[in-house]
């Protein structure tokens, strides 16, 4: 499968909790290849280190967090001012958060490009954006 | 084995942590709580990346343990942004 990963699923690279394994099993399988290919927004990374510093974890964990996030073959796309214009409009048409828009706009950039299957999150604001975004939940990936 | 002596400066509250983690943990002293430290560290990275993940996640629920779900988390973080 060739997944985007939302921050609501990275950030569980870090937390015990159900689905924990099942990401560190995908990561697994994205660094092997082999049919598996992770996508994100650069701006993940902060979402991601915020929710660490918000768990209360120290400067210098959640330094180490980002450091292995990016060790891995996970692709972190840049935030273009195309993608931005592609948010706003999910923001003026849905009931949604900004950067949840712009996970939205980037997995759409990156949809047909990298032909993309699905939105990987655990976040229940996306079940809105269902009419434009194929998601996904850990509950529903299947490993070989 | 030959061995090399390395000093460093630590911050008071650093210096306290590391006299509550040594006396906790039972290490001998605090040199070898700090010796204990750099070797879990740089074996960290050279682990396999599944391995390494994994104990990564480990470290981060013994040093700063939560009882947030992510979903929590992630909704004080939209929670943050509408503010």
């Amino acid at each position: 499968m060739r997944l985007y990963l939302d921050p609501s699923v990275l950030v569980k690279l870090f937390k015990s909790e159900p689905g924990s394994d099942t990401m560190v099993e995908m990561i697994t399988a994205i660094d092997e290849g082999k049919g598996w290919a992770g996508f994100t927004s650069q701006w993940s990374a902060l979402e991601v280190a915020r929710a660490l510093k918000k768990d209360g974890k120290p400067r210098e964990l959640i330094l180490l967090d980002l450091r292995e996030l990016r060790r891995h073959r996970i692709s972190f796309t840049q935030i273009r001012s195309d993608v931005l214009k592609v948010a706003e409009d999910v923001i003026v048409e849905h009931e949604i958060y900004a950067s949840d828009a712009l996970h939205a706009a980037t997995f759409k950039s990156l949809e047909k490009p990298e032909r993309l299957d699905a939105f990987l999150c655990d976040d229940a604001h996306f079940l809105k954006l269902g009419s434009i975004l194929k998601t996904v939940t850990l509950d529903e990936v299947k490993f070989p | 084995m030959t061995t090399a002596s390395v000093a460093t400066k630590l911050t008071r509250e650093e210096n306290e942590l590391l006299e509550k983690l040594a006396k906790e943990y039972g290490f001998l002293s605090k040199s070898e709580a700090i010796r204990s430290a750099i070797r879990l560290y740089l074996d960290l990275f050279s682990l396999e990346p599944k391995d390494r993940l994994r104990m990564l996640r480990l470290i981060n629920e013994l040093i700063a343990p939560s009882r947030k779900t992510v979903s929590e988390l992630m909704e004080e973080l939209h929670a943050e942004e509408e503010a």
